[in-house]
């Protein structure tokens, strides 16, 4: 739920962040342009230049009325708009943290186990004579008892007895269709 | 595939197949089991056997050793070498 709070954050945050840094560099670069600055390479021979001969440039052309000030203000409005809109990004990932999850009782049988690693791979575990092995169906557990009926026969099989009889069982679960 | 490995441990090994499927009538059962052609004892799952085994898919195979301890796991088809694996292990210990 974290995460996908986060990625939610990122994907409102990333327009916003090209939006302000957009803005941020039109407004850092028009200054040079509408304000009437001695430049060093200027060889006019005059001693101040003229404020009123400002070459237009792209961005000139594109906010040509704006004074500095107008334009500081407009970043300005632009950043407390970012600094709303970050907080009720984070108001929104805090009630989404805060609402509970609903839970859904899996019945058992159906909850999914962790895979059991080959025995070729791990060395399969030896119970020592004597300490018994807590039962279970994970590998190195003792199996749980079962009576099987052979179709064929009728005969009851049961695991406890072929244990006793110490005979290795393979139980081979299938299903018709 | 389980059918061509069987024969060479049948003997030192029980298989028992197990129909998960509770709903199942017998007769179907033996009608698989012979259009398999397989080759071992086959048995309806008693319900309660279920939830203790959990098989989570279809076939699922069980190894239990000569001591009653669970000695593999395995879902789906597993290569013929995991199974020799298997029934050697079983066999042997």
């Amino acid at each position: 739920m974290f995460f996908s709070t986060r990625k939610r954050s990122v994907v409102l945050a990333a327009p916003l962040l090209l939006f302000s840094i957009a803005c941020t560099s039109e407004v850092g670069t028009t200054p040079t342009t509408v304000v009437p600055t001695a430049t060093p390479t200027s060889v006019a021979p005059a001693d101040t230049p003229t404020p009123t001969t400002v070459p237009p440039t792209a961005t000139s052309t594109l906010t040509p009325t704006l004074t500095l000030q107008d334009q500081l203000l407009q970043e300005r409005v632009v950043l407390q708009e970012l600094v709303v809109l970050q907080e009720l990004v984070a108001a929104r990932a805090t009630a989404t943290a805060l609402t509970p999850t609903p839970t859904v009782a899996v019945p058992v049988q159906w909850q999914l186990q962790p895979l059991q690693p080959l025995p070729m791979n791990t060395p399969t575990p030896t119970p020592m004579a004597g300490s018994p092995a807590e039962t279970g169906n994970r590998v190195g557990e003792r199996a749980p008892d079962f009576t099987l009926t052979e179709i064929s026969t009728g005969q009851p099989v049961q695991l406890a007895q072929l244990t006793e009889q110490g005979r290795p069982v393979v139980i081979y679960f299938f299903t018709t269709w | 595939m389980l059918k061509d490995i069987y024969p060479e441990y049948q003997d030192s090994v029980d298989l028992y197949a197990v129909n998960i499927d509770l709903g199942e009538d017998l007769s179907s059962i033996v009608r698989f089991r012979d259009e398999q052609d397989h080759p071992w004892p086959v048995a309806q799952a008693p319900a309660e056997m279920l939830p203790l085994y959990n098989p989570i898919a279809v076939p699922f195979k069980v190894a239990i050793d000569r001591n009653g301890i669970v000695a593999f796991r395995g879902k789906g088809a597993d290569p013929a070498e995991t199974l020799h694996h298997v029934f050697q292990e079983l066999s042997q210990a």
